[in-house]
């Protein structure tokens, strides 16, 4: 009886501390690896809400995008005449359409230029508030998107690192960015082959640490930087930035550098979830030379890569793909050459 | 009253949902304006401390689910936001500009804070980039300048949907 009285007396400030304590507790446990499960089921049920209201977002922009179109074309109304007018709004469809059927034709060329099993998405969100890096994308697990799988993207022709797969709902799945604290990433510099690991400091920056110290003296501002392939998750050979400072503190012994990502972030707006990178079953030989790190415009000796082993020391069977139409001779992007045959995986891509 | 919890609630974790994407299209200088935030803060003086806090836990959780913070990071430091704003109910006039401007100013610093505590005692480090950055700076200033607006449109939308007698809830 008398707990009850003093549970009604205090009723706010048992609410409070029980949301307290349960708040703390989750943070506690998600420290660990092993309870990452429970944030993935609540992303997995917020996922289907998060999408449905990317749906009514884009009809609502495409809505007000139109209205505002109509606008325009009422203002020009006064000045022209009505049949020039109907002309000019349709042609400014046409162009827009063109350049997007420009872009998507390179995106989609990108994709079939990659040797290794791609799941392509869009970014549908980003962190709710302004302190954390998150990138939401459309695809989740019943894409076959998974934890831990590397992330790029292509801009301006030229591919490069996002980040990886950091938890997965059903239908989205949430990337940590590279410029995240938390993202390390094995590189090194394509021209002198120092490694070094690329850090996130934030802001979309990122900094390569631990590189020898004797390197400063070839290290050059506008050196590229690519993945070295050295750890379990990101593929050898993958643009990361390139080089815009050089920090040589007398008192550290290792170097480290400033990276100007290759990917602008905040005009970011497809990206391919890495499936299954076939650098992970073949071992390359120290002078090879990737199709990611070949200049543009360079052709690459084709490799044959063996379809992945599987546990049993046999050859997997072959990864189903999406099959992609052909893309006619004039409207392929600068410097895309179309993929070989099968049988013959590696390539004379551009390295774009 | 559960009801009115349960409905302030939802109504917080569409906005936070929002805040991913939609009210993207709003960011200036890639600062988010935190509409959960200075709605928190509008009902928690209203309502007061208990269901503030709740319906914060509640928004705290979705943001959790959908942010790379761990599960409770954000629970936490809405839950005590709720908590603390909820004390203004009765103590604190709102007018209809400078107060729910100042008061939401205090809210987005309280959050800095908090988020700037958690962080720190949970050994959070990718907070603080963003957390010390210019855009946490706009963010205060645009959570600041958006409030009197959102919390007149509160004001007129509430009796439709809420509490129809205009009473607190607790």
């Amino acid at each position: 009886m008398q707990f009850r009285d003093f549970a009604a007396k205090n009723r706010t400030i048992l609410t409070l501390v029980v949301c307290v304590v349960f708040s703390l507790a989750s943070l506690s446990f998600s420290s660990q690896s092993f309870v990452l499960r429970p944030k993935d089921v609540g992303l997995s049920f917020f996922s289907l809400i998060q999408s449905g209201l990317f749906q009514v977002g884009s009809f609502f922009s495409r809505t007000v995008a139109s209205v505002k179109e109509l606008g325009e074309l009422r203002r020009n109304y006064t000045v022209l005449l009505d049949r020039v007018k109907q002309y000019e709004g349709i042609q400014n469809d046409i162009t827009e359409l063109r350049l997007e059927n420009s872009r998507l034709k390179s995106i989609l060329a990108f994709s079939q230029q990659m040797n290794f099993r791609n799941i392509p998405a869009q970014i549908i969100g980003k962190d709710p508030g302004n302190v954390f890096s998150t990138i939401m994308i459309s695809k989740g697990s019943a894409d076959g998107v998974r934890a831990n799988m590397p992330v790029v993207a292509v801009q301006d022709g030229v591919q490069g690192l996002v980040g990886k797969i950091e938890s997965v709902g059903i239908k989205t799945a949430i990337v940590l960015p590279l410029y995240d604290h938390l993202t390390y990433v094995a590189a090194r510099l394509q021209r002198t082959r120092y490694e070094g690991l690329v850090n996130g400091i934030g802001e979309n920056t990122v900094s390569m640490q631990w590189v020898e110290k004797t390197a400063s003296k070839y290290i050059e501002t506008g050196d590229l930087v690519i993945t070295s392939g050295m750890n379990s998750i990101y593929p050898k050979g993958i643009r990361i930035g390139r080089v815009s400072s050089i920090n040589a503190r007398p008192s550290d012994t290792s170097l480290e550098l400033g990276l100007k990502p290759i990917i602008d972030f905040a005009t970011l707006e497809y990206v391919f979830v890495i499936a299954e990178p076939p650098e992970s079953t073949t071992v390359q030989p120290e002078n090879a030379v990737s199709p990611a790190e070949a200049p543009i415009g360079t052709a690459v000796p084709a490799t044959t890569n063996p379809p992945p082993a599987t546990l049993h020391g046999g050859a997997a069977a072959p990864v189903p793909t999406v099959p992609h139409p052909p893309i006619p001779e004039g409207t392929r992007p600068e410097g895309f050459e179309p993929p070989p045959p099968a049988g013959n995986s590696g390539n004379t891509a551009t390295g774009g | 009253m559960a009801l009115n919890v349960l409905f302030s609630s939802a109504v917080l974790s569409l906005l936070v949902l929002l805040q991913t994407n939609i009210l993207r299209v709003v960011a200036i200088g890639g600062a988010v304006p935190d509409i959960a935030l200075i709605t928190l803060v509008y009902l928690a003086n209203k309502n007061g401390s208990m269901s503030a806090q709740v319906s914060g836990f509640a928004a705290g959780i979705v943001q959790d689910f959908v942010s790379l913070a761990p599960l409770g990071f954000h629970a936490l430091v809405r839950t005590l936001t709720g908590y603390l704003f909820g004390l203004t109910r009765g103590n604190i006039f709102v007018d209809p500009i400078l107060v729910p401007v100042l008061i939401v100013l205090a809210a987005t610093i309280l959050k800095g804070i908090l988020t700037g505590l958690v962080a720190g005692i949970f050994g959070i480090g990718s907070a603080f980039p963003g957390l010390f950055s210019s855009t946490f700076l706009i963010e205060i200033l645009y959570n600041s300048v958006l409030a009197p607006f959102i919390f007149g449109l509160l004001t007129l939308v509430r009796p439709l949907v809420l509490d129809t007698r205009g009473r607190a809830i607790e």
